[in-house]
């Protein structure tokens, strides 16, 4: 195989400078050896199996089964009883047993001596706890209130038992936290905008689907078991459309690839309601019954919008836009996904809703197959029971301070009064995955204690005073859910933690008995209860009736899956918008009311400057979730570095060839990457994808600036992040 | 009549995300750097238009293997009712030379065990009416066993790029190539 | 590097085949070779062997299992090699052992013999890498190679031990110079067929070339060639010395040729 041996070798060549330009260790063998012959040990002995969930922050959230021999996992795959799932996972699920035995987990509480030294010791978790509570103690006395503590969490985990990590700051009295999501707000707030909240359609539903676009999304790599029926759909002849600037693994699978101009989206749909207007192909009835402003917004589109005009902005030929909304309006149902990637922009929340907008006009809202889905929360309603002891008697003050999660570093830095002492970090990857970087370090710099409760040393780690193992799925207790598909899932442990691993919710518990070991009275959360104890108290009737399931036992011994019912599957199907108005809203008052317009408008997207021409967009990565996956060694040996992907054509603009190391850089930093050259992205943009990759000093955020997206802060108390309005400059290095 | 399995693997269906070579490596507890399933790039302009495009190879258990007639201690057979090549690891003694001399460096070396390892079809699982574990975890259903001496499928090819002279060993995996879709591009 | 061990036994086991047969054919023409130089040369046959056989071991993942490697004699020309190769070494025993006894005859009738099985011994090896899975093994280039490897280095080697005894100064130039030309035109014919051939016989002639080590080979083979030239004609120059640079530089020349040759191998 040349093209194999070659790039083998000439990237073999390049490594080394690709080692000290972005600072790694040797690339070599991190490989260890020595895994447990599946023969021996099916030889030897008992295998059982159990249910656990898949609880990343990932669409598909899927229902596995994992195979236990003498105590040790020797398979992992998913569970058949779960339709979605299917008995399969993706690439990552499929690599958890190396997550498991990664000869790279944390083992031991640890102190770094000196932050950011590597100088690491082991302590004791007693000892770990006590230099915590003494800390907060500290502050507590010192400031009269716990508020310099500050809570970063994510989306590491969604197992409904992690929220004990809020439960337990919320027990020691007013924190600050940080508040708002990178992931989905400005699409989720058109949609509230819209339809009172964001809610999706069952997936399963492409099946019923006449035509199907994917606007913005990746699910090839970012949902692979909604890839599936989105392909079963086309085989039988759905016509799968999908809208992106990249030729994305989904979009090299679609009837017809459209080509936008990036963040132009809104000027599409917007374009596409103006034939259906004028050619009468919309749903009068519906919106009729269903909606307000419809003749406000039919005003504003024939009064700014036209085919010729929508062309223009977005890149696609009139003849095209024309095309789609004939086929888009006569199908039926017709179903939209739009992506999260797709709003990660200054003005994606407007483009969702000239995107909802299309759907409403058409009928598709509130019909099986149809929607315009985006996310959805239908099945969370669990009692958040670990959240729920409230602050100790005497607390001072009323509530919890933010600071905004998309701006961590800086509004950390400026928060006064009293000022940010400490950190918790727990779920989050914030070196990694936040914007800019370099200002979240400083923030850490200003602390007095940072604590990371993590699997991995990863960057965020890297930069803390202690950090606390915890446990993987696999070892420890919990129920999951999705915002995508209708299926709850029950997690069983399967192995007994190793080493000296904690799940988040013990050390919750762990930390309240020092604290109140130490200061009687000082944290209400509870200091005992066993997992399946807690996991029982996330149940309520909503949940029982939803699931027709009575208890996490239950779940667990029935399969290990239960799907929604019919009732909830399909989106809106009772026409109830919980909009002010109960109504879809076109005309929004509420939109208006957090400084947008009113109606679907369409917004001028993000320009970067002379001195930064190119596009630098860092969608999500098929190897990995965010900073969780791609550095296990399975994966590693697949794709062992990070790269830039560009147009031929612009590279040679630079004279670079492939696997040359690129500079890509603009006011917030630099990164130093081996060039992949691929027709698949347009010559005004480079790609480079989210990852954390061991021994690699890269995150694609550190050229990436905190511009916020427009929407975002009614729903989600904060604006998202334009992620993709990211502009650099590129030379050869 | 005997059997003659062999995979089908639909490009068409593969969406490159490498699910069958990790459950693979999962379920038989492979070193990191082993692989009895490959997933591999093609040129991005395979089929005309611009597209990301990738084929899942393994064993291709062929007619005319070439690991069974290099190995010194004959631990390659080819299963009479089926035609599956079976490696005996039992008889290995590692020389490396069957991976030199199939012509799709399917048998790779286990550092730990120091012999040979390479696609066995899954045939433990064959044999008890399951089907191979890459087959069952393709999340697209992209990868098919086929009894190519029952069914003659319609529209499939047995080359693709970077797949060797298929006149070498008779290896009997076919392939489904992509249907490309309609491209409105940006100018 | 995985392939070190296969270059020393390739290399160690062609120059025996060409040591022996030149000591069996000085010693059948010529004669005048003394017992005890004869039986030294034909013990460090048996030491070269035996170290032959032990690096190839170490190439095994199983060296304790390699007894097995005879297994498929029907089927597999690396039990072939393997099974010649032993029979070759054994007939060398059996002929050291006549040196011993002082037995002309008899170890002139196993020279024969030992040769022949010898040459089979050869003829497998290079039929193990002449597969199509590597096209720049797959050609008789392979089979040429071999056996001029035990054409320059053999005798060469009986040349410089008898030269270092004193035994009988033969003029081995005039043998090797031809073969040395042999072996010159036969690489330039090589590599234009790679060029020719299948892209991934052009990786790996264009690997070659890129090579240092290539440009080393080239060197010491000329420097081989300058001396024996020089000692072919004059014979003051048909020293121990010259003969044993000579010998140590075709050495080095052959083996920095092997280690490319598996090195640059391209696999399809
Ligand atoms: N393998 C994997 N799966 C994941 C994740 C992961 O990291 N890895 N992350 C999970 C999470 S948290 C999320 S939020 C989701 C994200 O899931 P997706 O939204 O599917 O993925 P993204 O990569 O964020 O973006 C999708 C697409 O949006 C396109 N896009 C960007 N700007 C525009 C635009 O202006 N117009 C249009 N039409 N398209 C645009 C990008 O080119 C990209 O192809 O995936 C989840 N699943
Ligand atoms: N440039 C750029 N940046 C992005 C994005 C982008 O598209 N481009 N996408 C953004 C999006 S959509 C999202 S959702 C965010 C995601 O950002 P994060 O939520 O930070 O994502 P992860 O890297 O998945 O997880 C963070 C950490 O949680 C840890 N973890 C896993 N399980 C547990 C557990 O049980 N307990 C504890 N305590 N820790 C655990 C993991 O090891 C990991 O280090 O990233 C955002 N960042
Ligand atoms: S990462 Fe997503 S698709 Fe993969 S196993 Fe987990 S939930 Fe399933
Ligand atoms: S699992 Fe299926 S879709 Fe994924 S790479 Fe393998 S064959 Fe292709
Ligand atoms: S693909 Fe290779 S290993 Fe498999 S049967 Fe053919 S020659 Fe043997
Ligand atoms: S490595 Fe094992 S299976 Fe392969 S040729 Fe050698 S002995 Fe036979
Ligand atoms: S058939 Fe079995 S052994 Fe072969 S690649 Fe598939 S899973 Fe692996
Ligand atoms: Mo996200």
């Amino acid at each position: 195989m040349i093209t194999e041996n070659f790039s083998r070798r000439t990237f073999l060549k390049g490594s080394a400078a690709l080692g000290s330009l972005l600072g790694l260790g040797a690339v070599g063998t991190k490989a260890a050896e020595g895994l447990i012959p599946l023969a021996s040990a099916k030889a030897a002995g008992k295998k059982e199996q159990f249910y656990n969930a898949c609880p990343r922050n990932c669409y598909d959230t899927c229902s596995i089964v994992t195979t236990v021999e003498d105590g040790r996992i020797t398979f992992i795959t998913g569970n058949e009883n779960n339709n979605y799932t299917k008995g399969r996972l993706c690439v990552k699920g499929n690599t958890y047993p190396r997550v498991v035995y990664s000869p790279d987990r944390i083992k031991y509480p640890m102190r770094q001596k000196g932050r950011g030294s590597g100088n690491w010791e082991r302590i004791s978790w007693d000892e770990a706890y006590t230099i915590i509570a003494k800390k907060i103690l500290d502050i507590k006395e010192e400031y009269g209130t716990t508020l310099p503590v500050c809570l970063n969490k994510y989306s590491g985990n969604f197992n409904i038992l992690n929220y004990a990590t809020e439960g337990m700051l919320s027990s020691i009295g007013y924190t600050t936290r940080a508040q708002g999501t990178p992931c989905d707000p400005a699409g989720s707030d058109a949609q509230a905008f819209d339809m009172g909240t964001a809610y999706n359609n069952d997936p399963e539903q492409f099946l019923d689907a006449d035509y199907i676009i994917l606007w913005g999304s990746n699910p090839a790599w970012t949902s692979a078991h909604s890839m599936y029926f989105i392909n079963q759909a086309k085989e039988k002849g759905t016509k799968l459309v999908v809208i992106d600037p990249l030729i994305t693994q989904t979009a090299s699978k679609a009837d017809e690839y459209i080509q936008i101009n990036t963040s132009t989206d809104g000027a599409l749909a917007l374009g596409m309601i103006r034939y259906i207007i004028d050619h009468q192909l919309y749903d009068e009835q519906w919106v009729r019954d269903n909606s307000i402003g419809f003749n406000d917004f039919v005003a504003y589109i024939k009064n700014n919008i036209t085919i010729e005009w929508a062309a223009e902005k977005t890149g696609v030929p009139k003849k095209v836009i024309e095309r789609i909304a004939r086929e888009y309006a006569t199908a039926k149902p017709a179903n939209i996904w739009i992506g999260f990637g797709m709003q990660r922009h200054t003005n994606g929340g407007a483009m969702v809703r000239a995107i909802d907008a299309l759907a409403a006009i058409t009928g598709n809202i509130g019909k099986r197959g149809g929607g315009v889905n985006y996310i959805g929360g239908e099945t969370w309603g669990f009692n958040y029971h670990t959240m729920g002891f409230g602050v100790p008697e005497g607390t001072k003050g009323e509530a919890d301070r933010y600071v905004n999660m998309n701006n961590f570093g800086a509004q950390v830095l400026d928060a006064n009064d009293p000022p940010i002492k400490m950190m918790w970090i727990a779920c989050r990857n914030p070196m990694a995955q936040d914007p800019e970087p370099n200002v979240v370090k400083k923030a850490f710099e200003k602390m007095d204690l940072v604590v990371t409760a993590d699997l991995y040393m990863n960057q965020t780690v890297e930069l803390s005073d202690i950090v606390l193992p915890v446990t993987t799925p696999f070892e420890t207790v919990g129920v999951n859910v999705s915002y995508w598909h209708y299926w709850m899932n029950a997690n069983e442990q399967a192995i007994k933690p190793l080493y000296e691993t904690k799940s988040d919710l013990e050390i919750a518990m762990g930390l309240s008995k020092k604290l109140n070991e130490l200061s009687p009275g000082s944290c209400t959360f509870p200091v005992t209860g066993s997992l399946e104890e807690w996991v029982e108290k996330e149940f309520n009737d909503g949940i029982r009736e939803m699931f027709g399931v009575n208890s996490w036992d239950e779940l667990r011994k029935n399969g290990g899956t239960a799907k929604a019912t019919e009732k909830v599957t399909v989106a809106w199907e009772d026409l109830k918008f919980r909009t002010p108005s109960g109504k879809y809203e076109f005309y929004s008052e509420k939109a208006a009311e957090y400084g947008h317009h009113p109606l679907p408008v369409f917004v001028e997207p993000y320009k970067g400057d002379k001195e930064h021409p190119i596009r630098c967009m860092s969608p999500h990565w098929k190897l990995g979730i965010h900073s969780q996956f791609q550095h296990i060694d399975w994966l590693d040996a697949i794709q062992s570095h990070p790269f830039v992907e560009m147009h031929p054509d612009l590279a040679k603009k630079h004279s670079i060839k492939e696997n040359d190391l690129v500079h890509v850089k603009n006011d917030a930093g630099y990164l130093t990457l081996p060039a992949k050259l691929t027709k698949t992205v347009p010559a005004d943009t480079v790609i480079l994808y989210e990852g954390w990759w061991k021994d690699v000093n890269y995150t694609e955020n550190f050229n990436v600036k905190a511009i916020p997206a427009d929407m975002g802060h009614y729903s989600k108390g904060q604006r998202g992040i334009a992620f993709h309005d990211n502009f650099v400059k590129i030379e050869k290095a | 009549m005997a059997k003659k399995l062999g995979f089908l693997v639909n490009i068409d269906r593969c969406i490159g995300c490498h699910a069958c070579e990790i459950s693979c490596k999962s379920f038989y507890q492979l070193e990191p750097q082993m692989r009895r399933r490959t997933v591999r790039e093609l040129p991005e302009d395979m089929v005309g238009s611009t597209i990301r495009a990738f084929v899942s190879t393994a064993c291709n258990h062929c007619d005319e293997p070439a690991c069974k007639a290099v190995c010194p201690v004959g631990a390659y057979t080819k299963r009479e009712e089926d035609g599956i090549v079976v490696h005996n690891q039992d008889l290995c003694i590692g020389c490396q030379m069957c991976g030199k001399a199939c012509p799709y460096g399917v048998p790779v070396y286990n550092p730990v065990k120091k012999k040979m390892d390479k696609c066995s079809m899954c045939y433990e699982l064959l044999d008890v009416g399951e089907s191979p574990i890459c087959v069952s975890k393709c999340p697209m259903e992209a990868i098919e066993i086929v009894d190519y001496n029952e069914v003659q499928p319609a529209g499939t090819v047995s080359i693709v790029p970077t797949f060797a002279d298929p006149s070498i060993t008779k290896p009997t995996t076919q392939f489904i190539l992509p249907k490309p879709g309609k491209q409105v591009r940006r100018v | 590097m995985h392939d070190l061990p296969l270059v020393i036994f390739t290399i160690l086991s062609q120059l025996l085949l060409g040591g022996f047969v030149a000591l069996w054919w000085i010693d059948r023409k010529k004669g005048g070779i003394s017992k005890k130089t004869g039986l030294l040369i034909s013990i460090s046959f048996l030491v070269l062997g035996g170290i032959s056989l032990l690096v190839s071991m170490l190439h095994l993942g199983q060296p304790l299992h390699a007894y097995r490697a005879i297994l498929n004699f029907g089927v597999s020309w690396l039990s072939r090699e393997i099974v010649f190769y032993g029979a070759f070494l054994g007939l060398i025993a059996l002929s050291t052992w006549f040196w011993y006894k002082d037995d002309a005859p008899k170890r002139r009738a196993i020279g024969w013999m030992a040769s022949f099985i010898g040459v089979v011994a050869i003829f497998s090896s290079a039929k193990i890498y002449m597969i199509p899975a590597i096209p720049a093994w797959d050609s008789v280039n392979t089979l040429f190679a071999f056996f001029l490897t035990s054409l320059l280095l053999g005798p060469l080697y009986v040349a410089a031990c008898l030269a270092i005894k004193r035994d009988s100064a033969v003029n081995i130039s005039g043998i090797i110079i031809p073969v040395l030309f042999v072996s010159a035109i036969v690489a330039v014919g090589y590599f234009s067929s790679l060029n020719a051939g299948l892209p991934e016989a052009v990786e790996a002639a264009k690997l070659t070339f890129g090579h240092v080590f290539f440009w080393a080979r080239i060197a010491t083979f000329l420097a081989a060639s300058g001396l024996l030239l020089l000692s072919y004609v004059n014979s003051k120059w048909r020293s121990v010395q010259i003969y044993s640079a000579a010998f140590a530089i075709l050495l080095a020349s052959e083996s920095l040729g092997r280690f490319l040759f598996y090195e640059t191998a391209i696999h399809l």
